[in-house]
Formats: C-alpha cells, structure tokens, sequence
C-alpha cells in the first residue's frame, strides 16, 4: 500500500498502464525507435511502424476471435460507439431510423442517441429490470420494420452486470438490424469468441484494460457485413472508415494490454472474484447493505453497493483515504442519484448511498481488508449522525435495503 | 465529493459537534427539520433551552453531503448562549462562510437555516 496516495479501487473508471505495455509503446516514440508514420510506403521507417500497428491489430482482434481486419483503430471506445450508432444510422437511413437502446447505458451511447433523436431519429430507450439486466424479449418487442441499430452493452460501468448479448444478438439477426455492443467494460474480463456471437460492430477501449487512455477499436464485422458511413474522413484510413495518422505507440500500447489480456485473464479473474468475494464477506456483517445489480451475472471486480441512512457523497468524503466512485453524481443542487441506479427502480435514499469498488491487476487481500475495516468504520460513524438511520426510520431504512 | 474542502469543513466532518440527538422526552427540547430523501439531503435540529430561556446545548442528524454535516455541526456550537429570538432570523449562509462552499453545495446552509428557524419558532 501507498502511504501518501489513496488506495485505489476504482478499476472501473481507469486503470494503470501495465509496466510490459509502457516499455512497449515507448519503443515508438523516439529518433532511435519505430517513429515513423505507418502510412508512409516509402522506407523503412513507416514498414517498420506499420509492422507494429498490424501486429497490434492482430493481438487485439485474437482478445476477442475476430479477423484482424474487422479491427479499426480510434481514440477510445466513446469514438468507436459514436462510429457505430452514427455510422450505421447515416448508412441506414434511407432504410429506417429507428434505435433501440437502453437507459443504463455508458454516456457515449446515450448521448449519441439523445443526439439523433434531436435530428429526426426515433429512440426506444429500454429499461432494465431490477437485476440491472435487459432482456432479448424486450429488444424483441420493441423492433419495428424502421430499426437499424440496437445498442446494448455487454457489462454495465457501474454496476458491473452481464447483459446476455448472444441471445440479444440473435434477435437482431433475425429482424435484420445491425447489433452494436459496448465492450468497453468487458474486454479482457470476459471471455468474448466473435466468431460465435452475432454482434456487428463492437466497441473497445484500452485503459479499462492496463493500457493507454485515448486509445480504442471499433470491430466492424466483415460476414455478414456491417455497414457504416464514417464519421472523421481525410486520408482514408483504416478502410476509409476512420482518417488520421494511426498512433503507432497508442496501437501498440493497445495490442499489448489486449495479449497480456488474453494470457492471464482466466487466472486474474478468478483471483478478483476471490478477493471481491473477501471483500462482501467482510462487509456481511454490516446491516442495510444492498448490492445493486445481478448477484451473480456480473463481472468478477465490481462490488455496487448502497448504504442504508448514508449519503454516497459523505461516505466518499469519510473514505477519502479509498479511491472510489459513487454513483450518485452529486454536482447538481442537492446532487442527482445516479440514473443507472434510478433505472433498476432504487429510491432517491438508496441510490444516493452507493459506492462503486471495482478491483484490479494490482488489488491485494490486505487492501481488500483495510478498505473493508474503513468501510464498516465510515458507515457505522455517518448512521449515527443520520436521521434517516436513527429512532423510527431504522426500521424503513432496513426495510428499504433488505 | 469535495476533494477541495478546506480544514475548518474538514474538521466538522471528521470530528462533528453536537451529533445526535437528545434522549426522546428530555425537557426543554425543540426540534426542527429541513429537506428529505427525495430532496437528496436532509437535517434536524435540536435546541434545549435552560433556566434562563437561553440555548443550554444543541444536537443535530443530517444525511446528505459533507457540507450539510459540517454545516449542522458548526450551527450546534454557534446556538449556545443565544436566545430562541435570536435563531428565527439566523443566516446559516454568513454563518457556513468559512466553510467555503462551492456554489452549487450552497442548498446546505439554507436547508441548515430553515431547519434551525424551525427549532427555534414561536410555540
Ligand atoms: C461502458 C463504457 N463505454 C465507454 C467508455 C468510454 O471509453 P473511452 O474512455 O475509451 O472513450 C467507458 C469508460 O469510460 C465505459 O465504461
């Protein structure tokens, strides 16, 4: 543990770069390494950078079973779903403009939808039920022969649950709408065969995943094909579906997080289910706790909990030793509960209290301890300040959580 | 969360004054309460008053942000000594100053202020 900083268990938001994955992008940044721009055909410097990119490419289309070439390179998975639902909707839209969403998902999509609902598209913004899952059944119904694009995430940011993409997907093929799937969350926890599953573009990103920020992919299936239209275009890159100069260290930063993925994952998963499961363990002591999302349909290092009678923004401050995250996005008046959890029906009270812990590569048991201890300590301490928790309310607090 | 909040917030938070609440039925005790859960934060306030009708000691519960709890606890120390008269005019605003609050934490004081005038009104 570092005595000066925080100790962090905000896996989720970011995570460090893997030190193998730093010595490989700064060998492409200086005179004496791979600098060349991977476009130029003319010498060995660009052959030389282009080599690495394509390897990039290749380690992170084999993290998910996909064909190199289904891979495009960009700056991070809010670029690649911005390319997929925009993309797919300007191909499409002489065909139908109808989406099918839902609430819980990232920022990226939902902003990107809220923005082609402002431009003539029609969204159906699905709620999930209580377990934070949305359903095939619900994707079903709400198809229309106007569909061109459902987008649901494979695993929830904040709450960490597995949506069934396989069956969600089946779906779509069946209705013939392309199926984008945010795997932003997922990549490198869980394992993904694109082969197998009938999703059409995929979105990436490579700091959830021990490499760099501003560095992402977007799968773009090639049989059957999905269609898009781009959305930066100036030098045809990357098929024409996204222009620029490629960032060599970026993509090779990428690559190397996504093999490294691939190596440990099912050994590194299953340490982070261990120490998260020490981590509830310990905190079952404590009453009026309740775990937002699927109990067991979710992935291995996220724990999304509420506190009866606690507000998340104090326990965030009574815990400023801990790097957390609440959901409760509290920069509005009196501070806006997270609609994620507004979504799965939690009350104002309930949403406002949770934490998200999310655990990672470098998360010791003895940190899953101490945080725990803090926890319980910081809990109990703010409970007997609130009237939410103290005489009569006890009861509904309780009874709210349980 | 207010990673900014300045020593004086930070004291009130970690080491609260007047937290709690005085034992149900004890004489000479005025309660008042402000906001609610679906408001997102919420306060009460106790005010006991002695012999001389002044403010003999205070206590309050609070759920909501950081502010609110350093707020309430500033304003438990601050009554003492005072006069019910005096609190039905209280800025809790002038007061929570030096907390420094950002703009968008100021519902805090308010909500404090209304739940101490509320104490403090005529019976
Ligand atoms: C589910 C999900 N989608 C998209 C993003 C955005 O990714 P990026 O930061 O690479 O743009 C994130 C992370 O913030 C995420 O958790």
């Amino acid at each position: 543990m570092d005595a000066q900083r925080p100790l962090y268990l905000d896996y989720m938001a970011t995570t460090p770069v893997d030190p193998r994955v730093a010595a490989r992008m700064s060998e492409c940044l200086t005179r004496d390494g791979a600098f060349g721009n991977p476009a130029s055909a003319t010498h060995t410097y660009g052959a030389d950078a282009s080599a690495l990119v394509e390897t990039a490419r290749a380690q992170v289309a084999a993290l998910v079973n996909a064909d190199p070439r289904e891979i495009v390179w960009t700056s991070g998975a809010t670029e690649a779903d911005n390319l997929a639902i925009k993309g797919a909707a300007w191909f499409h839209e002489n065909r139908g403009r109808h989406i099918v969403t839902s609430r819980t998902e990232h920022k990226a999509v939902i902003d990107t939808c809220r923005w082609l609902e402002r431009r003539g598209w029609t969204v159906t913004w699905l709620e999930p039920g209580a377990d934070g899952r949305v359903e095939a059944e619900q994707v079903r119904d709400a198809l229309t022969a106007e569909t061109i694009v459902v987008a649901i995430m494979h695993v929830n940011n904040e709450i960490g649950v597995i949506n069934d993409i396989a069956a969600i997907g089946e779906v779509c093929r069946a209705h013939g709408c392309q199926f984008h799937v945010d795997a932003a969350q997922s990549a490198g926890k869980l394992p993904l065969d694109l082969q197998r599953l009938p999703v059409d573009t995929m979105a990436f990103s490579a700091h959830k995943t021990y490499g760099p920020k501003g560095a992402g992919a977007l799968f773009v299936r090639r049989e059957p094909r999905a269609r898009l239209e781009a959305l930066i275009h100036g030098g045809g890159h990357e098929r024409g579906l996204r222009s620029g100069t490629l960032a060599t260290h970026q993509a090779v930063g990428m690559g190397e997080a996504f093999r490294i993925a691939a190596a440990e994952m099912p050994e590194e998963q299953r340490r982070i289910l261990a120490l998260r499961e020490r981590f509830a363990t310990a905190l079952s002591k404590l009453p009026g706790v309740h775990l937002n999302g699927h109990p067991t349909e979710r992935v291995a290092g996220n724990l999304n909990l509420s506190f009866a009678g606690v507000h998340g923004d104090a326990l965030l401050l009574a815990l400023r030793d801990l790097a957390l995250s609440t959901g409760s996005a509290c920069n509005s008046a009196a501070g806006a509960p997270s609609y994620v959890l507004r979504a799965l029906g939690r009350s104002d009270a309930l949403a406002n209290a949770s934490i998200r812990f999310s655990f990672g590569r470098w998360t010791t048991e003895a940190e899953v301890d101490h945080a725990a201890t803090r926890v319980a300590e910081a809990v109990d301490r703010l409970r007997a300040l609130s009237p939410l928790w103290g005489d009569t309310a006890i009861d509904t607090a309780r009874k709210v959580a349980s | 969360m207010m990673l900014d909040a300045n020593a004086l917030l930070l004291d009130h938070f970690d080491r609260p004054r007047g937290g709690g609440a005085f034992p149900a039925g004890a004489p000479g005790v005025r309660r008042g309460e402000a906001g609610s859960e679906r408001h997102g934060a919420m306060v009460r306030i106790e005010l006991k008053t002695g012999a001389d009708g002044r403010i003999e000691d205070s206590r309050f519960s609070a759920w909501g942000c950081a502010g609110t709890l350093a707020c309430a606890s500033l304003v438990t120390e601050w009554v003492r000594g005072r006069t019910l008269e005096s609190l039905r005019t209280a800025e809790v605003r002038k007061l929570a100053e030096p907390l420094a609050l950002p703009p968008e934490r100021l519902y805090a004081p308010l909500m404090v202020e209304d739940a101490l005038r509320q104490a403090a009104r005529e019976d």
